[in-house]
């Protein structure tokens, strides 16, 4: 039926064909069995090196806290004196809003305290001294009035009693001595007057003398003090425009600038933050199921995150006293209150570290007191 | 006496080879399901088995499988990093979005946020891009599969924009991952990011993934972190025969995996066994004869095995041959089957399977040839 050539081929050849198959899959079923590969992750995560420790997320912050500049009055910005990374001394200026309306309101307020004085001064200045003269010359020619007045009496009595002589030996007639009777009481009267006008003279000399009406005085006084306070108002609130720093510090953010508009207030974003860099803090969120086991002065470890071969030890300052709702730190929508954190404040030297205020860090805290890890203060170096 | 059993079986091809066909396409059906079925199991667990960095997987205890997600408080990575003989611990995230498209493309996708600062659980086969362009604002990576899914027509183009959650996404790299159970578009983003991608909730960490200390055996730490924490804690191959085994406890699939595979068997086995049976049966005036001339029982016994054992080897070879050439291509070429391999477990099994079945087989044929009365080959 079949040739010997055949029979061979299909003795010989089925088993070799089957053990070429058997060797094919031998070796695809060895090839799908490589082992797991392992892999480190792409950058370094922070290890803990301590034995026993209690691990937290930390931000770098200064030390003296941000400091969120804010605005006493809202108004247009009309110059910013700093940039950012600029250390200011305390009461340096930072920026300057706009404060043309208050220069004008001052320069009003200043030319009343002028006027003001002035009043004052001439009120202090009375009497005049070229009105008593006058009033000198007044009085003399009264008083030379006076004294003919009083010549004239003399003389009109000296005829009256002539007449009444002469009329007792019939040498006048009654109308005669009527007639100087009269005249005597003519003179008299007149005297009389002169009298008057003599002591008027002298109350007007006297009034001119005594100056200026002590209330009035006191008045024109007020305005002046009135006057000085408006002044001195105005100058606050000239003051109140130009923004000072509250310490020395550097700034941190600027978010204003000339020409915009400078909301007075607490603002959702600070006009400017600065704060103090030399040392900064880092402010470690402790989930509060780990707080028990935070030690005051533990040694502590901030790992700078993306790249965990930086790290440096960090120095306990205090504990924030009052445990709060964690604020996320992962940057996500809005705030996510999920758990309370304890929060940790610890020192940071800036040189040992290349980190940025407001950069996240991880944080190992030691669970045992005074046990530095092994490693050295950097690496790398 | 070996030589002439081996004559009688070459004696008649036409049977020869039925016997081999049939063993061959039994082996062949038995390690293909089983091969496939243990592929989809795998993938249920793929994105665990994607992360290589990690040692541990720590999740919410009330969390069965991989992807169901009971969030963990932000906070869970600080406690876990502070469990003594973890080395490094860092968040990971998992979720579902859909995905639309300027071309108005709407897909449900599988989102995997990775810890920013360390990247780890990314991806390590990357096809286009470069995975430090996750770095980048608004950036992710996605599969190539998923990509093809999405946009069978298309060539993959880096730059190309998503929307997720409203948000815009540019795809700045192509990977190769584990294709995910349902098949959905794997999306890699930065744990940051993916948070902006899901809609916002209370809590929102799926995992942290942690490496044990050295000296430090991941299985212990497990055990510590849970004490210390109350968080589950798995190692990355507990977890993946967790999910596994979730799946398997709770869906359908081993099912009917299990009815194909079995019905595999016993086509397959059915196959053998009758070809097989038959071909003893046929053979039994030669038996007879043999007996006759005075062979023991043990000896003719023997020779039925010698040549179970031969057509059983060469059946199974092709058979196994086969099967793994089924693999070599599908699993390289087709995204469906993409990563399904024959596991050396399969083909052991299988080849236990079917000399069990061979070998029984004969057994059970041999009988009649132990019992049968010399006489028979002279009757006609």
């Amino acid at each position: 039926m079949f040739s010997r050539a055949t029979g061979v081929a299909f003795r010989f050849g089925i088993p070799l064909v089957a053990l070429g198959m058997l060797s094919f899959a031998t070796i695809s079923v060895v090839r799908a069995r490589t082992p797991r590969p392992e892999y480190d992750p792409p950058y370094a995560p922070a290890e803990n090196k301590f034995a026993r420790s209690v691990a937290a997320t930390g931000i770098v912050e200064p030390s003296s806290e941000n400091i969120l500049i804010g605005s006493q009055k809202s108004g247009v910005v009309r110059k910013v004196f700093v940039k950012v990374g600029d250390r200011v001394p305390v009461d340096a200026p930072l920026f300057q809003l706009e404060d043309r309306e208050a220069r004008a309101a001052l320069a009003v307020r200043e030319q009343r305290l002028i006027v003001a004085r002035e009043q004052l001064r001439e009120l202090e200045k009375y009497p005049r001294p070229e009105e008593i003269p006058p009033a000198e010359a007044r009085l003399a020619a009264a008083r030379a009035g006076m004294a003919e007045a009083e010549a004239n009496l003399g003389d009109q009595r000296r005829q009256l009693r002539f007449y009444e002589d002469a009329g007792k030996v019939r040498a006048a007639t009654a109308d005669e001595i009527e007639r100087f009777r009269f005249a005597v009481q003519m003179a008299e009267a007149r005297l009389n007057e002169s009298k008057s006008r003599t002591a008027e003279a002298e109350a007007a000399l006297a009034l001119l003398k005594a100056g200026a009406f002590e209330p009035r005085v006191a008045a024109a006084r007020a305005e002046v003090m009135q006057a000085e306070a408006e002044v001195d108002d105005v100058r606050a609130a000239l003051d109140l425009l130009q923004v000072r720093a509250p310490r020395d510090g550097v700034v941190l953010q600027v978010n204003v600038r000339a020409g915009e508009y400078a909301q007075a207030g607490m603002l959702a974003t600070p006009l400017m933050i600065m704060g103090q860099v030399e040392p900064l803090h880092i402010r470690a969120d402790v989930d509060e199921t780990d707080a028990v086991r935070v030690r005051a002065g533990a040694p502590a470890r901030a790992y700078i995150r993306g790249d965990a071969t930086y790290n440096a030890p960090i120095e306990f300052v205090r504990f924030e006293p009052y445990v709060i709702p964690k604020r996320s730190l992962t940057g996500g929508v809005g705030e996510r209150v999920d758990t309370r954190v304890l929060q940790v404040i610890y020192r940071l030297d800036p040189k040992l570290l290349p980190v940025f205020v407001g950069q996240q860090v991880d944080v190992y805290i030691s669970e045992e007191l005074d046990k530095q890890p092994a490693s050295g203060p950097i690496t790398p170096a | 006496m070996n030589r002439i059993a081996l004559q009688m079986l070459l004696g008649d091809r036409a049977k020869y080879l039925g016997l081999i066909f049939g063993i061959m396409f039994a082996t062949l059906l038995i390690s293909q399901q089983t091969s496939i079925f243990v592929g989809i199991l795998v993938r249920t667990a793929g994105q665990i088995l994607d992360v290589y960095e990690a040692d541990i997987w720590v999740m919410d205890p009330r969390v069965k499988f991989f992807e169901e997600i009971e969030p963990l408080p932000d906070t869970a990575v600080s406690r876990v990093r502070g469990v003594p003989g973890v080395k490094w611990g860092v968040p990971f995230f998992r979720g579902q979005v859909v995905a639309r498209s300027t071309d108005g493309m709407l897909q449900q996708i599988m989102l995997l946020g990775i810890d920013d600062a360390t990247l780890t659980g990314a991806p390590r086969k990357m096809i286009m891009g470069n995975l430090d362009d996750l770095r980048r604002p608004d950036s992710v990576i996605m599969d190539r599969d998923g990509f093809n899914f999405i946009w069978p027509d298309e060539e993959m183009k880096l730059g190309k924009v998503i929307e997720l959650n409203d948000r815009r996404a540019e795809i700045v790299g192509f990977c190769e991952t584990t294709p995910p159970f349902v098949t959905t578009p794997v999306v890699y983003s930065r744990y940051s990011n993916a948070m902006k991608y899901v809609p916002p909730r209370s809590k929102q960490l799926s995992y942290v993934l942690v490496k044990a200390s050295d000296g430090q055996t991941p299985e212990e730490l497990c055990k510590k972190i849970t004490a210390q924490t109350g968080f589950a804690a798995y190692t990355w191959r507990q977890w993946a025969w967790k999910t596994v085994g979730y799946i398997l406890a709770r869906t359908g699939i081993p099912i009917n995996f299990g009815i194909t595979i079995a019905l595999g068997f016993i086509v397959g086995s059915a196959i053998a066994g009758q070809t097989f049976y038959l071909f003893v049966v046929e053979n039994l005036k030669q038996y007879g004869a043999l007996k006759a001339i005075g062979v023991s029982n043990g000896r003719i016994l023997l020779m039925v095995l010698l040549q179970a054992l031969v057509v059983g080897v060469i059946g199974y070879s092709l058979g196994i041959g086969l099967a793994a050439m089924f693999f070599e291509f599908t699993g390289k070429n087709v995204p469906a089957l993409r990563g399904f391999f024959l596991p050396w477990e399969v083909a052991a099994g299988a080849f236990v399977a079917i000399m069990t079945i061979v070998l029984l087989v004969s057994v059970f044929s041999v009988r009649k040839v132990l019992v049968v009365d010399p006489a028979i080959v002279f009757r006609g």
